[in-house]
């Protein structure tokens, strides 16, 4: 009797089973398809011609495709201007949020400082700030300097605007690192500069990859900043020229090229999750999630 | 000697704090130009009347812009567009987030991918993707619409960002798409570090998943469920860009966050001191709801400084 | 050769909870000096405060004739072993031994002389163009070791370096240090939990308890005349019998057995602690022994314990008045006693420990 028993079991817990599974499968495919779909019907937009375009109903199958509305976004506007200077100005402001917070965040994890837990606990209000509340006295400094139209004028706030999140995930991990490695360096005669740069750097790089991912796509998403203090054409990041295409042709809305737009847009992102994922998720973990 | 000591171990530890303030001195000064600045310099401003027709000049207004705030109708309609909008997708964003976390944290072939999906959008621009937005609600050949008229739910098309109601509607939807993989990031890792043994051991007692989700589940993810709203609450209260592109604070101001009448009360109207009187009290309200929800926090016994 | 000194110092604990902690050790010159703690913090802060890590609040850290008290770790010229090896994970095994010297600019041909005499003293020179990951604990446990060895500093500092190791692997290596050390011309503080090691390494043993002195002797002195009822108990194993014994006059009642107690013993208080190791109480029979030079009792026997080489007994003393029972251990060879049986132990009066039932210090002189 006791042989058959778990027989039964199965054979009566199968079909729950089976449905359980099919439910959770069809549920997965409904996260992706939600998460996806927007994406994925920018691209189909994208390389449809104008007329099956601009048509009811909606094609799903074009017959035709073209890479013309790409085609158009470089070659008729500087979208490569744009595309370089989103990358100038994410890139650096991701190497001065990391040279400037790193030591910062080693100084509030290891050593004594007067006054750290209120440094702490501003750091995480105004991480919390949206930049509305920034913008007006950042376009009297931008026009007091006449840094206006100048990469100075966004590398500097997207530095700032990634220091509190640099800060406290530096500082999560540099707390996990052992002390003893920190002592040991103290001992065999290196300085705080020394341990920074000789001991602590090399093992925080996998950190810093973490963390500069997240401040260079904070850099390239922002645009309130963006819109403001950059009017010149050539200067003008991707989310701001995305944005304003629909406004650059008076007759007709080209529906093509923005969307090709967001997918340009979208592309280095899209890489940088695919090849990140990991590190994006830790990041915000730590950044976010205290103890 | 013994008169030195203390000298010499004050000297130790000023040493330590000297070499702290090196480190800490260029982050504070990057803070205090791009935060500290801007906030000091518009409580200041909020007390000049600064516009056109001041030629731009400040000439000192006292409580002045306070007192037509009060009274400005389009400030008090922003403040209630922006309370819907934060309060719908925040509630919003938590549920499905949940569900999201709950979904990802069981082991299934495939999770790898599946998670990478599920954070994509959190990553990808607001302001691109609101452009992307604006077309999958256009009212002539947005997709919403056929999909809507091939399922027979409606027979004409809808302009969704022209009316105010589905305007907001349609805002409320894209802020979901965009920012719950994040609460549901945050989510996860909690669900992560709750151990699997409770979950046993409270199914040995005889509980049903049901029971174990409201019983174990929801009291241990507090801390990460209210840090993700807190999270959310401030960005989502802040909104500008997903606004200022999908819709522009239209149709008649239906959806004109704080954020967007800030804007152009500077940007349009060139009004400085009025408009600094409007981060005055954006900020301070925002403070005292970071206030009370860190003060939650702590009674939760989560110390987010910690 | 240096000498390490630490004068009145004086470092609160971390923890608030234990008292403030002073460690008085004066004017001592220690060859191998190992401190047996009973619990974490401690032991750990007085090693700080040599290296320099911490800081005393108050007192002297003297290296030589130099007071080093304020003076940065890496200027004092210690080396220092860490319970978790500390390694560099970055750098090779090479790299990580050479970085000291590296820093102190010796010239280049003498770093690799250094390091490859240290690597082949540590049979590490097959390893030193691994990572530390890439290492067994044992190799770990080395490398730490040739990073202190190669330095030659002015003292050696050891913080608990054996307890990561397995039970088989740290006996070896307590054999190895013992051989490295012996050769150093350098003090070492040497700090562990367990008492083997502190007594087959040291030349003198610091006992350390609640943050206060106990002891400081040669391992000798400190197993057979214990200063204090903690360190008569805390040292060997099995532990010392420790009973609370009667007085009367100057006599203490053991069982049935009056002893006499030491000459210049105050007879005012009305108990005292005799302290007697299992190993030292021998099996006899009634009259068969000296009792000028033992003390002869007799007891049943309620527990039995197999050791291996030899037999742990307990035994209920026969008693005048049976609510005050006494029970006493003894070591006695394996298969001569079983549970049941009537046995006569004879204590011999030289190896009785006497301490003060209130202070617990030693009372005889």
């Amino acid at each position: 009797m006791p042989s058959t028993s778990p027989q039964l079991d199965s054979a009566a817990g199968r079909s729950p089973q089976l449905w359980k599974g099919i439910i959770f499968g069809i549920l997965i495919l409904c996260l992706v398809a939600f998460c996806l779909a927007p994406v994925m019907w920018q691209w189909l937009t994208s390389v449809k011609v104008n007329a099956d375009i601009e048509t009811t109903p909606n094609i799903y199958f074009p017959s035709r495709y073209t890479l013309s509305h790409y085609g158009e976004l470089f070659s008729r506007r500087p979208f490569w201007s744009y595309l370089g200077n989103s990358v100038l100005v994410s890139v650096l402001s991701t190497l001065l949020c990391l040279g400037v917070g790193t030591p910062a965040a080693y100084a509030i994890a290891r050593l004594r400082l007067p006054g750290k837990s209120i440094l702490l606990g501003l750091l995480l209000i105004i991480s919390l700030f949206p930049y509305i509340l920034l913008f007006l006295g950042l376009l009297e400094i931008v026009s007091a300097f006449g840094v206006g139209n100048n990469y100075l004028s966004l590398i500097v706030p997207y530095t700032a605007i990634n220091l509190p999140l640099t800060i406290l995930v530096m500082r999560s991990f540099f707390q996990q690192l052992p002390r003893d490695l920190e002592d040991a360096a103290k001992v065999d005669g290196y300085n705080t500069q020394q341990i920074l740069t000789q001991i602590l750097l090399p093992l925080t790089l996998p950190a810093l990859v973490t963390t500069g991912i997240l401040t260079f796509i904070f850099a390239w998403n922002e645009f309130l900043f963006a819109l403001t203090f950059m009017t010149q054409e050539t200067l003008k990041t991707v989310p701001v020229a995305t944005a304003q295409l629909s406004g650059a042709s008076q007759f007709e809305t080209p529906y093509g090229p923005m969307a090709a737009a967001t997918i340009v847009g979208t592309i280095p992102l899209v890489l940088l999750v695919l090849l990140f994922q990991r590190k994006i998720v830790q990041g915000l973990t730590a950044g976010a999630v205290k103890g | 000697m013994t008169a030195k000591q203390p000298q010499a171990e004050s000297s130790w530890v000023q040493k330590e704090w000297k070499t702290a303030g090196i480190l800490v001195a260029p982050a504070i000064a990057i803070l205090l130009l791009v935060y500290a600045y801007p906030i000091g310099r518009s409580f200041i401003l909020s007390l000049f009347a600064e516009n056109l027709g001041t030629q731009l000049q400040p000439v000192f207004n006292g409580l002045g812009n306070y007192g037509r705030l009060f009274g400005d109708g389009r400030f008090w309609q922003s403040l209630g567009n922006t309370t819907v909008f934060t309060v719908a997708s925040v509630a919003i964003e938590l549920g499905l987030g949940l569900a999201i976390a709950l979904i990802l944290n069981r082991s299934f072939r495939g999770r790898g991918i599946v998670r990478t999906i599920a954070i994509l959008p959190w990553a990808l621009p607001t302001a691109v993707m609101a452009v992307g937005w604006a077309w999958i609600f256009n009212d002539q050949f947005g997709v919403v619409n056929d999909l809507l008229q091939r399922l027979g739910i409606i027979s004409d098309g809808i302009n969704w960002l022209g009316n105010p109601t589905l305007a907001m509607v349609s805002l409320i939807v894209a802020d979901v798409w965009k920012t719950t993989p994040f609460v549901s990031v945050i989510l996860l890792a909690g669900l992560q570090s709750i151990s699997k043994d409770l979950y046993e051991a409270h199914a040995m007692d005889g509980a049903s998943p049901w029971q174990s989700f409201t019983a174990i589940t929801v009291p241990l993810l507090m801390p990460q469920i209210l840090i993700a709203v807190l999270f959310r609450f401030a960005q989502s209260f802040g909104i500008f860009d997903l606004v200022q592109v999908m819709t522009g604070g239209g149709p008649a101001g239906s959806t004109e966050m704080v954020s967007i009448y800030i804007y152009s009360t500077v940007m349009r109207y060139l009004d400085f001191g009025y408009g600094a009187s409007l981060i005055v009290v954006t900020f301070l309200l925002l403070i005292l709801a970071v206030g009370l929800a860190v003060y939650g926090l702590r009674r939760l016994g989560v110390d987010v400084t910690q | 050769m240096a000498t390490l000194e630490l004068k009145n110092i004086n470092k609160p604990s971390p923890r608030p909870v234990v008292p403030v902690n002073y460690i008085p050790l004066t004017g001592w010159y220690y060859e191998f000096f190992t401190r047996v703690v009973r619990s974490g913090c401690v032991k750990s802060t007085t090693l700080r405060t040599i290296a320099g890590l911490d800081l005393p609040t108050r007192g002297q850290v003297l290296i030589g004739d130099r007071d080093v008290t304020y003076t940065p770790p890496g200027d004092r010229n210690l080396a220092m072993v860490f319970q978790s090896y500390a390694l560099y994970p970055h750098m090779s095994v090479r790299e990580n031994v050479a970085a000291g010297l590296k820093l102190r600019r010796l010239p280049v041909g003498e770093i690799s002389d250094r390091v490859q005499s240290v690597a082949v003293k540590l049979d590490l020179d097959p390893l030193l163009d691994r990572r530390p990951s890439e290492l067994s604990g044992g190799q770990r446990q080395r490398v730490a070791l040739a990073r202190a060895l190669e330095r030659r500093p002015d003292v050696f500092l050891l913080d608990e370096p054996l307890s990561n190791l397995d039970a088989l692997l740290r006996e070896q290596v307590r054999g190895e240090l013992k051989q490295i050390f012996a050769d150093q011309k350098a003090p070492v503080v040497y700090v562990t939990h367990d008492q083997t090691e502190a007594m087959t390494l040291s030349t003198k043993v610091a006992v350390l308890y609640d943050g206060h002195l106990q002891q400081l002797d040669s391992p000798e002195r400190i197993y057979s005349r214990p200063a204090n009822r903690f360190v008569a108990g805390f040292i060997g194993s099995p532990q010392m019998n420790l009973l609370t014994l009667k007085c009367q006059g100057n006599s203490a009642q053991l069982g049935r057995v009056s002893i006499k107690l030491p000459n210049g013993v105050s007879t005012a208080a009305a108990t005292v602690s005799l302290g007697l190791r299992p190993e030292d109480c021998v099996l006899g029979y009634p009259g068969s022994a000296d009792t000028e030079k033992a003390v002869v009792v007799s007891g049943t026997v309620f527990l039995s314990e197999n050791l291996g080489p030899n037999l742990l007994i307990s035994l209920q003393l026969d008693e005048e008045r049976t609510e005050e029972s006494v029970t006493l251990r003894s070591l006695v060879p394996v298969g001569s006693i079983s549970v049941g049986d009537k046995v006569t132990l004879l204590l011999p009066r030289d190896r009785l420990h006497w301490f003060d039932a209130v202070t617990g210090d030693r009372i005889d002189s």
